[in-house]
């Protein structure tokens, strides 16, 4: 049995699609992270501020801060919140009080400990489309839509900083 | 006699007829009121919520955790609450029979047996059948009568259909597939509608759902039906005619759940059903039945440190009048109570676990001969282990033990009262992986062990009559039509292999099934050849062991969109099924031919579209030739012919139109090609047409 599951578990490796490294957020992905939050065991409901933390020097960074704020224009509503966007740059991280998610746009991952320290210390929860982020568990929730919906929670993450999932949501996800 | 048959208007006035159960309970959900209900902790399963989060229907039938339907180690279908809207049929076997590997043998306007991969019967015994979990299969023979079944088709989120077994979760009885319908949640949804149709030959409906939010933590969905039609009457044997009944059905039904904190949730469900049909009993003859159910749950979920715990209590009651040439005015009366626990939880990061603890007590008035109960009780243990073990490859194995205790008090049958002090214990499992090769591509092995546990009938039946006349003497000769305690659970082992595929390219979804199966120790009806003669001389009949079967096939499917306003849908079945049976050596024999009663090939095809206000359906279907059993007496002996049903083409559709964003009306019709075809060595199945009027209010 442990044999059939290592062979298993290495042909599973071979045929792996690696998670990609670089995001740029779709509508798709803003509806699924919307709706995440209600599965927190602590269930938010209204006007949630969503800080989106870019450096305005790295494109890519920058790229998908302005591609999530226009999505979210003056508030998009689902899941039972409406997510209203704040723009904040890596370097006014300060500025996260008041926030009720952070999300981390891509290639800020020479900044992600200063803002996972941040969101650690406010309790908020951190949110990226790109997955490097929640592996290296400076994120605690990856969301992708496409092609399927996939979510990944970093367990040691979300306890450092005090989130909560409901359980059938956790049964129902991916979690490191 | 030829049946009269009223105008539907009539036939709706009957139902609308002041004082009547049906429209007291119409009138109380139009009269209710709706408030806003806010957001509070959950704990029961928000399939609407996850469904929207994962883009795809969420089930927890498979494994008795939640789950995507996507990533279910066994082979399932869903069907939604768009499909059942679309639907020509009016009925959920009508429904089903769009799905591949289901066979639907429609006796009678209302009257079905469904059996899923084949071994289809009348009083289809292998199929298990629950709303939201509590079983409303009646247990005295383990079959369903489907228009007992308290729930509207405007109430019905999803109808789940697993196929192969699934004993180790929901025990006996999940032999041949499972079909779990989930109806809106009380307290998560919001739901009303109130529908109107009438149509041929000679049908009325009338049914209507409300969901009422009382504050924020305190939700209940009422629902209410009936409907009243003509029996099919073409291609009707002389008599058969004369025990032609207009079939009706009532139900009611009552769910509510309380939010009692942020982690506690409490449930209260009570319903109501009357029935009265023509069907055909197991040994082939067509009678007339008359069921009322009633049942009560009550159920407690619980978020707690040691994971969701969730405890529910129920009880069913049934009494079924039964009658029919052969079998003159049978009385059932049966209870069953069900108590259980379970807790899922989670180990770590990768490993799900079920544990599961669960107490039946099944109790029959005995029958025919009255006069004391038969009954069992049984002890279960089971446990589900789902393993993560990459993102990609998942393992789940689900075991369960049932301890069997039987029992029979008062009239004796032909094995005495102490013949059925005895227990047993079996175990039954599933084991699937599930393999995600790429976000397109999954692929699915698995195995299962099933059990079909001796109904009631079965054990405890009891009946003595006159068999022949001694040539002789001219005296009659009497004999003894028993149960039998000594009876062994029929097992079925399942191996399967499945494939899906996405095809974004033309927006669709594919899989390919190939299973194959056993089925040992089949149970059989008393035939006419006696299975014992006590002293030598006198005849008894009784319910055996008569063999085992074996069956192979493969189901194939695609379906999906074009464009937003088109979608299609294609599955073809094949089935073979090759019997070992050790009745069928002679010449003389009433039992069952799986293989000869399965068609081989199957075909569903679909088509609609969605324009504006418009909304158009076509259903084709396509099965090849079977034949069945049909009982025949006449004044000497009894007969079983051999009655052959022809290929078939139907085609069914609907068309709706939406008059304003509530309100919607749709002609819809069920074989619309022809008057009649045959499906079952019954009366014939009739064109149908429908008008209906749907409303939210």
């Amino acid at each position: 049995m442990l044999a059939l599951s290592r062979t298993l578990v290495c042909a599973a490796a071979l045929l792996a699609i690696p998670a990609p490294g670089h995001a740029d957020v779709t509508a798709k992905d803003v509806q699924v992270a919307a709706r995440t939050f209600g599965f927190l065991a602590t269930k938010p409901t209204g006007s949630l501020t969503l800080a989106i933390v870019y450096a305005p020097a790295i494109a890519d960074s920058k790229a998908e801060a302005d591609a999530l704020s226009g999505l979210l224009g003056s508030g998009l509503a689902a899941g039972g919140v409406t997510l209203v966007p704040s723009l904040v740059p890596v370097d006014q991280l300060a500025k996260l009080a008041g926030a009720g998610a952070v999300f981390v746009t891509a290639g800020l991952s020479a900044h992600q400990d200063a803002v996972f320290a941040a969101a650690k210390a406010a309790k908020l929860l951190t949110i990226a489309t790109d997955m490097g982020c929640v592996q290296s568990g400076k994120c605690v929730l990856g969301v992708r839509a496409e092609p399927k919906v996939q979510i990944v929670v970093n367990k040691a993450a979300a306890e450092a900083c005090q989130i909560g999932f409901q359980p059938a949501f956790r049964m129902m996800i991916s979690e490191i | 006699m030829p049946s009269h048959r009223p105008r539907a208007t009539d036939r709706l006035r009957a139902i609308l007829r002041p004082g009547t159960a049906t429209t007291a309970a119409v009138a109380l959900l139009l009269g209710g009121i709706a408030a806003p209900l806010s957001s509070a902790g959950a704990q029961a399963i928000d399939h609407g919520a996850l469904e929207a989060l994962f883009g795809e229907p969420v089930t927890t039938s498979a494994t008795g955790k939640p789950q995507r339907v996507s990533e279910a180690p066994v082979t399932m279908d869903i069907v939604t609450a768009d499909d059942i809207r679309r639907a020509a049929a009016t009925d959920i076997p009508g429904i089903l029979r769009q799905l591949a590997g289901i066979d639907v043998w429609e006796w009678g306007r209302g009257a079905s047996d469904v059996g899923v991969r084949g071994y289809n019967q009348p009083y289809s015994p292998r199929l298990l059948v629950l709303i939201n979990g509590r079983q409303v299969y009646l247990d005295h023979y383990g079959m369903t009568a489907w228009s007992t079944l308290p729930v509207q088709l405007a109430e019905i989120r999803q109808i789940e259909v697993v196929k192969g077994p699934n004993t180790a979760l929901f025990g006996f009885n999940a032999v041949s597939g499972v079909i779990n319908i989930i109806t809106f949640n009380p307290l998560y949804d919001t739901v009303s509608n109130a529908t109107a149709r009438v149509g041929t030959p000679g049908y009325a409906e009338l049914s209507a759902v409300r969901s009422v939010k009382l504050g924020d933590r305190i939700g209940l969905r009422l629902s209410a039906g009936g409907t009243s039609a003509d029996a099919f009457d073409k291609r009707v044997r002389a008599d058969d005619r004369q025990i032609l009944t207009k079939p009706q059905r009532r139900a009611f039904n009552a769910d509510g759940l309380m939010q009692v904190n942020d982690h506690s949730q409490l449930g209260v469900e009570l319903s109501y059903s009357t029935a009265r049909q023509n069907e055909f009993f197991p040994q082939w003859e067509m009678n007339i039945a008359d069921y009322r159910t009633l049942s009560a749950k009550a159920t407690y979920a619980l978020d707690s440190d040691l994971g969701q715990v969730e405890a529910s209590l129920y009880h069913n009651m049934l009494k079924v009048d039964v009658d029919s040439a052969s079998f003159p005015m049978l009385n059932v009366t049966n209870g069953v109570t069900v108590a259980r626990v379970q807790d899922l939880f989670k180990i770590g990061t990768d490993h799900s676990v079920r544990l599961a603890g669960e107490y039946r007590h099944n109790a029959m008035d005995n029958v025919a001969i009255s006069g004391g109960n038969t009954s069992y009780s049984v002890w279960s243990a089971s446990g589900m282990w789902d393993w993560a073990i990459t993102d990609q490859l998942a393992l789940t194995n689900a075991l369960r033990l049932d301890h069997l205790r039987l029992d029979r008090k008062g009239a004796t049958t032909v094995y005495g009262e102490q013949a059925y002090d005895r227990t047993m214990t079996k175990p039954s499992f599933n084991t699937g992986l599930v393999f995600k090769a790429t976000p397109q591509d999954t692929v699915r092995l698995s195995a299962a062990r099933g059990l079909q546990i001796p109904t009631l009938i079965e054990y405890g039946y009891s009946e003595s009559r006159v068999v022949g006349i001694d040539p002789r003497s001219g005296r009659p000769i009497p004999g003894a039509f028993s149960g039998n305690p000594n009876l062994k659970p029929t097992t079925v082992m399942n191996y399967e292999l499945s494939y899906d595929r996405t095809l974004p390219s033309i927006d669709a979804v594919g899989r390919v099934s190939l299973f194959f199966q056993t089925s040992d120790n089949i149970k059989a009806l008393p035939g006419y050849t006696p299975t014992r003669l006590r002293g030598g001389v006198l005849p008894e009949f009784t319910f055996t062991n008569v063999g085992k079967s074996q069956a192979w096939g493969l189901e194939a499917g695609l379906k999906g969109k074009i464009g937003g306003d088109w979608r299609w849908g294609l599955n073809y079945t094949f089935e073979r099924i090759r019997d070992r049976l050790t009745v069928n050596t002679t010449a003389i024999t009433n039992s069952t031919e799986f293989g000869r009663e399965t068609p081989h090939h199957k075909l569903n095809a679909s088509i609609g579209f969605t324009a504006g206000d418009w909304e158009g359906d076509l259903y084709a279907r396509y099965s090849t030739s079977y034949d069945m059993l049909r009982r025949s007496d006449n004044a000497r002996q009894t007969v079983y012919d051999r009655v052959k049903v022809p290929s078939y083409v139907t085609l069914d559709t609907r068309l709706g139109y939406k008059l304003t964003d509530a309100t919607t009306v749709a002609l819809q019709g069920t074989a619309i090609t022809q008057t009649a075809y045959r499906q079952t060595s019954g009366p014939a199945v009739e064109r149908q047409v429908f008008l209906t009027l749907s409303t939210r209010f």
